[in-house]
């Protein structure tokens, strides 16, 4: 097996068959990524597709950069790919309404956490929750929670002020909340019936 | 906050490491075309690279050359000297030039060009001129004396100039110590056998005009007083403060004021004129007997240009492609090299050479990276589906909408389930958004390509010297051999798809006619440098007949040359 470094060269040589090992290392993960922002397997292949040409066609960049890891590399190259197919799409949907901005500090829950580790929701189902999210909300919630990005990056990246980026993480965060509530409390009826 | 916090972490870790397999499919899609999916490689790792490095490292060395003139010029009249000297002697001209005397006795007393190193040299020049004008006695061998240990404000340019004075006398003590008058042996002494015989006359005047310790000194005097003229233009005004009616220095001066302008505008001017060359300007201008003979030169080229490309068929059929493939074709950059023997008779010029050329080809549009044929299932709605309408072509699947085309006017639509199009003047678009790929969305692909040649560039010129400069008008004829192509070219039966570029499609031989006017400069008599803005277009067609479409190529560029005198 190549080590990542030489994976990287022989790529850089345009070689057919490092280009698919490459492919076959990362592309379920990039898959994943994909699927967390378009919310369609269909449209996220096609988004990975043209992420990874994007990789092979500027593999030289990466190490001009220098910027960490080749996953997290190629995982910026994949996010960007799927915002930019969103925003082709015309998909990036902000609901700013602040009427409808739950209070979120005044849903204090009982059971919520406290025993959430017997009941804690499987990564497919944890995703598929996240891909029921308003788009605004997903994309703000996956940029922020999972690629760690800040508000002030997110902004940039979608083209929205920093207050609508935070208040859409709440919206989303809210909506989570609930949504785990939910699968939690059939979850415990489910098990009550068993 | 902390319920924030924790959902944070309940979806970042869950989430943390989510992957699905993708299909089989997928990777045959990504891997289709693997030839198109080439790194695109950083701009300084190509040959245009290659060619932009040479020329910075080509104009680098030309200011580095006039460069070292400057100080060379600047720093050291000694040099200079030697330098006139030398370039006198090697071109045999018939300039009687007392510096050679100078030149002479510094080659004897060796220790001379050591000591003038440069932190002195301006203060000598300075005092130089302050003795030359305060010169009152009529020996010369005074106003040597002063030189040397009057009049020097500097003490190390006083000591310097001490030590030189001291060499000079330890080699000819009968002249320095004694002030005796010379006879002929101390002064073939002095000159040694460097004393050339167009200096004799100049010697024999001075013999007869003064008595022989005159004439002696004069042959230390003269240098000093050369040096003065040199520095400043008042030859006259020096002369005048000068008592004694010397006939020597007289005729010095006027023998040097031709020497004396070419030191003062090599002052004012040194990077446009270096004075070593100076001599050799007349010889251009004059037309030397080799130049009216006929001259060789052996030459060194390497230039640049952009190329546009135009593309026609022969066959109606292929129109569309045609017009689609030259709406992708953008201006492309190219580059060459190569080496020219080159003779030129009186202004004639003639040239003939080898040159390797690289000929960018650029296409850009939206495109599908992969042949539509390739696709094993298109299928719309469980049926297969494909059309041509106007030339464009069509896909549909149940997933995804392709399609080839560029120049859009044709409106394809769903309605009800069922597929249909009709003619407009606006961009393709489809209802169903989710399911199908708008051709809009897709991203502009840019694809390089190289199509590279050996040349035998054959060119007639007619040439307009301007002394140092000139200019020639040149008409070249170059005929080619295709040796290799790289990138990918359009698919006359399926385009405007992509397939990697067969070189079964580029023509073996190729044809191209153009005009040039290359402007030179003599560096020295047997050195030029040159560019060569030129206009270039090709005569015979790229592609064979096979590939349905030609291609003729305009190029706009500029060669960079050395020439070199054999």
């Amino acid at each position: 097996m190549l080590s990542e470094e030489l994976l990287i060269e022989q790529c850089r040589k345009g070689k057919q068959a490092a280009q698919e090992e490459l492919y076959n290392r990362f592309a379920a993960a990039m898959l994943g990524v994909c699927i967390r922002y378009c919310g369609n397997h269909t449209e996220a292949e096609d988004v990975m597709q043209e992420g990874f040409i994007k990789v092979f066609r500027n593999i030289y960049e990466f190490k001009a950069r220098n910027e960490g890891s080749f996953a997290t590399w190629i995982k910026i190259i994949m996010v960007n790919t799927a915002l930019n197919f969103l925003r082709d799409k015309k998909r990036f949907s902000f609901i700013e309404d602040i009427e409808n901005v739950p209070i979120y500090e005044q849903e204090k829950t009982d059971l919520f956490f406290e025993e959430s580790e017997k009941y804690i929701p499987s990564r497919n189902e944890l995703v598929e929750m996240v891909n029921e999210l308003p788009e605004g909300y997903k994309l703000v919630f996956n940029l922020h929670v999972i690629e760690k990005y800040g508000h002030k990056e997110i902004s940039k990246m979608l083209g929205i002020t920093e207050g609508t980026s935070k208040s859409q993480l709440s919206k989303a965060r809210f909506v989570l909340q609930k949504k785990v509530k939910e699968w939690e409390n059939c979850k415990k009826k489910m098990m009550l019936a068993v | 906050m902390e319920d924030n916090n924790k959902i944070d972490e309940l979806f970042s870790k869950g989430i943390e490491g989510f992957s699905v397999t993708p299909s089989n499919d997928l990777k045959k899609k990504v891997f289709a075309s693997p030839s198109v999916i080439k790194p695109i490689k950083p701009w300084y790792f190509g040959a245009n690279g290659l060619l932009i490095a040479g020329s910075v490292i080509f104009i680098s060395a030309i200011l580095v050359y006039f460069g070292i003139n400057y100080n060379y010029n600047s720093k050291n009249t000694v040099i200079y000297n030697n330098t006139i000297k030398n370039f006198n002697d090697s071109k045999n001209t018939n300039i009687i030039n007392p510096f050679n005397k100078q030149v002479t006795q510094n080659k004897n007393t060796k220790d001379l060009n050591v000591n003038l190193n440069s932190e002195n040299e301006a203060s000598k020049i300075t005092n130089k001129k302050e003795m030359a004008g305060q010169a009152s006695h009529d020996d010369k061998t005074s106003i040597e004396r002063d030189f040397v240990q009057g009049n020097i404000g500097d003490a190390s340019a006083s000591n310097t100039l001490t030590q030189i004075q001291e060499n000079i006398d330890n080699k000819t003590p009968n002249v320095s110590n004694s002030k005796q008058p010379a006879d002929n042996n101390s002064l073939t002494g002095l000159n040694t056998s460097n004393i050339t015989n167009r200096e004799k006359p100049f010697v024999e005047k001075t013999q007869n005009s003064d008595s022989e310790h005159n004439a002696k000194f004069t042959r230390h005097a003269v240098p000093i007083a050369i040096g003065i003229v040199s520095a400043s233009p008042n030859v006259k005004e020096m002369a005048g403060q000068a008592r004694h009616d010397d006939i020597v220095e007289l005729q010095c001066h006027t023998e040097l004021v031709s020497e004396s302008a070419i030191i003062l505008m090599n002052s004012l001017f040194p990077t446009i004129l270096p004075q070593q060359y100076a001599e050799y300007m007349k010889l251009i201008s004059e037309k030397p007997a080799h130049y009216k003979k006929g001259i060789w030169y052996i030459e060194a080229n390497s230039g640049m240009f952009i190329t546009n490309y135009k593309v026609t068929t022969n066959n109606n059929e292929f129109t569309s492609a045609k017009n689609a493939k030259q709406v992708m074709l953008k201006t492309s950059f190219g580059c060459e090299m190569g080496i020219n023997a080159v003779y030129q008779q009186k202004r004639f010029v003639f040239k003939a050479g080898l040159s390797y050329s690289n000929n960018g080809e650029k296409l850009t549009g939206k495109m599908f990276l992969s042949n539509p044929y390739n696709s094993t299932l298109i299928n719309y709605n469980g049926g297969y589906y494909e059309t041509i309408i106007n030339g464009n072509y069509y896909d549909i699947d149940s997933a995804s909408y392709f399609h080839y085309t560029y120049t859009q006017t044709d409106h394809i639509y769903v309605n009800d389930s069922v597929l249909a199009w009709n003619t407009q003047n606006r961009p393709v678009d489809v209802l169903d958004t989710v399911n199908i790929t708008k051709y809009d969305t897709v991203p502009k692909t840019v694809l390089y390509n190289n199509i590279r040649y050996v040349q035998i560039p054959l060119s007639v010129g007619y040439a307009f010297p301007f002394g140092r400069f000139g200019c020639t008008i040149l008409a070249t004829v170059t005929p080619g051999y295709f040796v290799k192509v790289n990138g990918s070219q359009m698919s006359v039966t399926n385009y405007p798809a992509i397939e990697p570029y067969s070189k079964n499609t580029i023509k073996k031989f190729a044809l191209s006619a153009g005009i040039g006017v290359e402007f030179n400069y003599h560096l020295n008599e047997t050195l030029i440098i040159g560019v060569e803005p030129y206009f270039r277009k090709s005569i015979l067609g790229m592609y064979n007949k096979d590939y349905k479409l030609n291609q003729n190529a305009n190029n706009y560029g500029f060669r960079l040359s050395v020439k070199k005198l054999f």
